[in-house]
């Protein structure tokens, strides 16, 4: 792959609590050739929830935020699906006629938003290079038994993402993780929500999600669960135990990140992709 | 440190203990137990005020007319399945009625309109009162919150439709009728109508001259049900799936509810006038709206030629039913495509370019694709009339209550037969009539239901209902082939096509009077190799077919009848209209399996009869 | 090719194999083939249909466990959709209770539909007799919502009525109330808005599954969305969801960022129930939660820009 560069978004959980993500990222980006230049002065991008309070100053949040890295000259890649999906509406609802009125706010820093770069994230940009990842990997996972678990926003609604992926039937994990050289095991759950976005008010039918989706895993016989979403992963191993307990279900499993498995396959080791700091015990996956 | 945060946070941390504070119950209601309830003082059969069979926009609108001027009574619709599944929602255009006054239209222009389109066979009383109570209907739709486009000043958006002479065709897109009525829906629902969902109407039962309630089929557990009513309203829908696979209504547009009537000893008016549009898809005649020739599509033969030259100088925008003939024409001629009931012409709209058609005929494009896999934007589309309303149905006694000859019933919208279309149905009026005899039938029969203080006996409906057991155990006792069934309902469509469709000869009906004579000795002889009564959806099909036969021998008997060509009924050996022996309605009654014909004469009052030219 | 049909006969289920040519499925929607199968091969298979125009939703059902309208599907981009397969699956609508085979019941949505009272209160300065008035533009603002036929394809793949049904309601019911609750000529949006909230409003899990199965591309998920904007703007904040909600919009005004208060939020909810302290141990632990967190992050580059911006936008809004 030729060196691409990219205005990097973490998101709010790639700081802290999901900090092994972006370790893992900043490992194997430069491994495949992606340079990641962080946004200076990225906001939060309201996670589908300040959105429910104030839509327009969500959005307002949102044109500033691509416009800073329009101001880059580079595509704005993120890992968190959730800002992806809302980093990508809001590009929609600006490209489709809110950009003037908001121009008029951004106005006051002294922003602009033009529309002209492009938004994507981890998964798509390892997609479409396939050839690129499978010639870097140099330890071929054919011992670990995976189950892909997508995350809502990573493909819904299908129309949002311009029908980029199918959102019933997508491909682009399977292909990344195939490229790995990992076994895939079938997955019943794998388009399902954890239901992250709810875990307060609907605390008792989240950790019924999420339990459910640890145990199908189980069932087909993963030796853990990978995703793309710092959000999924959050939901699904920070609070494992408890929903776990609730259910009152043995099952453990670790969650990994996709930045992880793949760092895995290029050799990175358990600290430099952040294993450790997983919640359930992801160190000896390998 | 910032201590608002602070202070929020510890917020969160006290809110976050209590989990399922939103906690409420969704548990279903069962309908049976709670609004059919049992009439304790007689035979502890379910009893209800005043019941609704069917729920397309008149039935909804009748059972809200009754909970709004009658709150104590208890109101439930029946339906053969979900409430909205019905032909309401395919209507597109819009819905006459005049709301713009300033501009020299009036109701008495609107009535006008609709007593020429219905080439003077409909009643002058009663459409006078239609046109002005369409005008209400409006109003009062706008007023239940029925989303109408709009015009600048703000008010309902109209525009014109075929027959009339001002814009007062009210619309909302072109999904008028699915908003129309979703709105009544939702009135319903927010009145406190209950409904029956899977119960299908067998019969309809009388006591001493009087409605004294229905026979239903419990379609989820297969259970025959008599039911009490004070009144009972029907609005079932027309009959044009008699034209099985080239009509553009829905499936269950069986007409149960006209051919209980006629079991119930009521009369079928008018049961020959059965409207057709010119352009249905080939394959199975959904709609193809005329927006497509009003922008310009054209239509051509299997020659090339632009065919409606030789027919009309107003080319594809001439009248329906001229399109319609001209067509079929065309296909007798040996100028269309393929044969029998695959027959077809083309509808060539590709001048129009793509952009064009995507914007202003999306929907019509998504048809073609889902019919014939046809890209209308690349291809002129195969398309062939399709049968589309009813003009007849059950004899209506008084416009005012919609009320019949059985004291109380009453019935209302494609149902019932007012004589507001006669022979020919103006596009916007169909919305219309559901809109306002629904109305009028739901007043009706909620005054009827509260002056009445008992309930009948149900003596006929709990004989009705143990023979409809015995019928339904041998339909469904047995192991015959399969297909029989549906094969016969193919052949029964397409001979109601050629012989009773949009060309009629004295010939040909005499013939086909015969074929369904036959038709209806087979259908009798047929089993459902399907004895499970969970939700048998076979026994339901079958059922309808029973009635679509009998709907069929009326029209039929009718048309042989009516020697004349008037509106809708064409008749090749009567081309002309004759108003000295035909200005009347027929009149069609069922008795021990027979069928009888009788006349009425009109109800002329203001408009003189004259050609209708346009 | 071999279609698999979810058969329930009102007591038992089962599934049923029908084997048919590619040439059968070919060309022929999705209804087409179910009345095929019916017609030519089992006569006892049940599924409702009427229109088969896409406008009076009888006919949802689930393909390979996604729901599609029948009518409006064809076999061919369901062909492509799964990669030319050589079995489907067909199944009936999930989070309904099945009738029989692909029939399922309707009554309980319609009782749900009655909670938020559908029908608008039109204000006082409109009649019955004379209708009322409004704009194009307010029109518009609920016309898409008025596209639902009630097929319930948003509600079958509904994560959270999935999981739990007590504390929700079908995702179409909400549009309902998003419909009433938004018209122009509405004297009265709490009438829908209250029911709303009070029958799970605040607990859906932003799956976005209603929005992507809706064949007239209506999103729930938004309508959803929405009325919680006029709850918050209503100031009918009670309970967590609210709160969370509001959580991220005055960190986004505070700080520009969420950091770990997004774990803060969650940790102290932990904290406070003494039984859970293993969860914020564990995270400390692992080095992903700093309890000096609690007392707030530093501001994000250009936070007073964006304060501007956003307080600029707020005026507007106003006006």
């Amino acid at each position: 792959m030729q060196e691409k560069n990219f205005a990097f978004f973490p998101g709010c959980v790639l700081s802290q609590a999901a900090k092994e993500s972006k370790m893992s990222l900043e490992a194997i980006a430069p491994i495949l050739g992606l340079k990641l230049h962080e946004i200076k002065g990225w906001s939060c991008c309201g996670a589908s929830q300040a959105q429910d309070v104030d839509p327009i100053a969500t959005l307002v949040a949102n044109a500033r935020n691509i416009a800073l890295s329009e101001a880059m000259n580079m595509p704005m890649l993120t890992t968190c699906s959730t800002c992806m999906l809302t980093l990508t509406r809001a590009k929609d609802s600006l490209d489709k006629g809110a950009k003037n009125r908001i121009n008029e706010f951004l106005a006051k820093g002294n922003m602009k938003y033009q529309g002209s770069n492009e938004i994507t994230s981890l998964l798509w940009v390892l997609y479409e290079n396939l050839d690129t990842l499978k010639s870097k990997v140099i330890k071929p996972l054919s011992n670990l038994n995976v189950a892909l678990f997508y995350g809502c926003h990573s493909i819904r609604p299908e129309k949002a993402y311009n029908k980029k992926e199918s959102s019933t039937n997508p491909k682009s994990f399977e292909a990344v993780v195939s490229a790995l050289g990992a076994n895939i095991v079938p997955f019943e759950k794998r388009l399902d929500c954890c239901g992250f976005h709810a875990s307060y008010p609907a605390e008792k039918s989240v950790k019924k999600m999420s339990s459910q989706i640890v145990g199908n895993a189980d069932k087909n016989g993963a030796d853990c669960l990978v995703t793309p979403c710092p959000l999924c992963q959050m939901q699904l191993d920070i609070y494992q135990e408890r929903y776990q307990d609730a259910m009152k279900s043995k099952i453990r499993k670790p969650i990994i990140h996709l930045s992880q498995l793949v760092g895995l396959a290029l050799g990175l080791g358990n600290k430099e992709l952040g294993l450790d700091l997983n919640i359930i015990d992801a160190t000896k996956l390998i | 440190m910032n201590k608002e945060s602070f202070n929020r946070r510890d917020f969160l941390k006290s809110s976050t203990i209590g989990v399922g504070v939103l906690a409420a119950s969704s548990s279903p209601v069962s309908i049976m137990a709670k609004e059919l309830k049992k009439d304790s003082t007689k035979n502890s059969l379910p009893a209800i005020d005043v019941l609704v069979i069917g729920s397309g926009g008149a039935g909804l609108r009748a059972a809200v007319a009754v909970r709004k001027k009658y709150p104590n009574l208890s109101v439930v619709v029946v339906n053969k399945g979900m409430p909205s599944r019905n032909a309401t929602c395919m209507a597109e255009g819009g819905i006459n009625g005049v709301i713009d006054f300033e501009n020299g239209d009036s109701n008495k222009l609107h009535a006008y309109d609709t007593v020429k389109g219905s080439d003077f066979l409909g009643d002058q009383d009663a459409i006078i009162k239609f046109a002005k109570k369409a005008t209400e209907a409006i109003h009062e739709l706008d007023y239940a919150g029925m989303p109408f486009n709009r015009q600048k000043d703000k008010s309902v958006a109209r525009r014109f439709a075929g027959g009339a002479k001002y814009e007062r065709c009210n619309y909302a897109a072109d999904k008028t009728g699915s908003i129309m009525m979703h709105t009544c829906l939702d009135e319903a629902i927010t009145y406190g109508v209950q409904f029956l969902l899977d119960h299908y109407l067998l019969d309809i039962a009388t006591n001493e001259g009087e409605c004294e309630g229905v026979v239903l089929l419990n379609i989820q557990n297969g259970k025959v049900l008599p039911v009490l009513a004070k009144s009972v309203i029907l609005a079932t829908g027309g009959y044009t799936r008699v034209f099985y696979n080239r009509t553009s209504t829905p499936f269950n547009a069986s007409g149960d509810g006209i051919a209980a009537a006629l079991r119930a000893g009521l009369a079928f008016k008018d049961p020959e006038m059965l409207q057709f549009h010119p352009t249905g898809v080939r394959n199975g005649g959904a709609l193809i709206t005329e927006a497509a020739r009003g922008l310009g599509g054209k239509l051509i033969n299997n020659k090339g030629e632009r065919f409606m030259s030789k027919y009309s100088t107003r080319l594809e925008l001439a009248p329906r039913d001229i399109v319609s003939r001209s067509i079929e024409t065309e296909i007798r001629l040996g100028n269309g495509f393929s044969k029998g009931m695959d027959a077809y012409v083309l509808l060539d709209v590709t001048h129009l370019g793509e952009e064009k058609i995507m914007n202003e005929l999306p929907q019509i494009r998504h048809v073609g694709l889902l019919f014939e896999g046809m890209d209308l934007v690349k291809e002129p589309i195969k398309i062939r009339p399709t049968a589309h309303y009813s003009m007849g149905g059950i004899e209506i006694a008084k416009f005012d209550d919609m009320s019949t000859h059985l004291a109380g019933l009453y019935a209302a919208g494609e149902t019932s037969c007012a004589s507001i279309h006669g022979a020919n149905r103006l596009g916007g009026n169909s919305l219309a009539d559901a809109a306002v005899t629904g109305k009028l039938a739901g007043e009706g029969a909620g005054e009827y239901a509260s002056k009445k203080k008992n309930f009948s006996s149900g003596k006929h409906a709990k004989e009705l209902a143990k023979q409809w057991r015995a019928k339904i155990k041998d339909i469904t006792n047995s192991s015959s082939n399969t297909s029989e069934f549906y094969d016969l309902r193919e052949e029964f469509g397409q001979y109601n096509w050629d012989n009773m469709g949009i060309f009629r000869t004295g010939e040909k009906l005499q013939k086909h009077i015969k074929i369904l004579d036959d038709i209806w000795a087979k259908y009798n002889n047929i089993k459902i190799a399907n004895p499970n009564m969970f939700y048998n959806t076979a026994l339901i099909e079958y059922l309808e077919f029973g009635n679509l036969i009998l709907l069929a021998r009326c029209a039929c008997l009718a048309a042989l009848n009516r020697k004349e060509s008037r509106g809708a009924h064409t008749r090749e050996d009567y081309p002309k209209r004759d108003d000295v022996n035909f200005l009347k309605h027929s009149l069609v009654t069922l008795k021990d399996d027979k069928l009888h014909i009788a006349y009425k004469d009109v109800v002329i009052t203001e408009f003189a009869v004259e050609e209708r030219k346009y | 090719m071999k279609i698999i049909i979810d058969r329930f006969d009102g007591v038992k289920k089962y599934i049923q194999a029908y084997i048919l040519d590619i040439n059968e499925v070919k060309g022929k929607t999705l209804l087409a083939l179910l009345q095929h199968i019916k017609r030519t091969q089992d006569i006892s298979l049940n599924f409702t249909s009427a229109c088969r125009m896409a406008i009076c939703g009888a006919c949802g059902v689930r393909v390979n466990g996604h729901s599609y309208l029948a009518c409006d599907t064809k076999m061919d981009d369901l062909l492509a959709e799964y990669d030319y397969p050589d079995t489907f699956r067909i199944s009936p609508l999930a989070n309904f209770k099945v009738l029989s085979d692909l029939v399922v019941d309707w009554e309980p949505s319609i009782e749900n539909l009655r909670k938020v009272k559908p029908t608008i209160t039109a204000k006082d300065e409109f009649s019955e007799k004379n209708g009322c008035t409004q704009t194009q533009e307010e029109v518009d603002t609920i016309k898409k919502q008025w596209d639902c036929i009630l097929c319930g394809c948003c509600a079958s793949e509904c994560n959270k009525l999935e999981a739990d049904s007590s504390d929700y309601m079908q995702p179409f019911v909400y549009t309902h109330a998003f419909r009433a609750a938004y018209d122009s000529r509405s004297k009265d949006s709490l009438k829908h808005l209250k029911p709303a909230i009070n029958n799970g409003l605040w607990n859906c899990v932003h799956c976005q599954e209603c929005a992507d199965r809706c064949p007239k591309g209506i999103s729930a998920a938004d309508d959803i969305s929405n009325l919680r904007v006029l709850a918050m703007k209503k100031g009918l904040k009670k309970g967590t969801g609210p709160a969370h909600a509001e959580a991220f919009l005055l960190d986004l005004e505070n700080t520009g960022r969420l950091n770990e208060i997004y774990l803060a939020l969650r940790s102290e909810g932990v904290l406070a129930n003494t039984t859970k302290i293993d969860i914020a141990y564990n995270l400390m632990k692992a080095g992903k939660m700093n309890p000096l967190h609690i007392f707030g992050d530093d501001k994000i580059e250009g936070h007073e820009d964006l304060i501007k911006m956003i307080k600029a936008a707020r005026a507007a809004n106003k006006e």
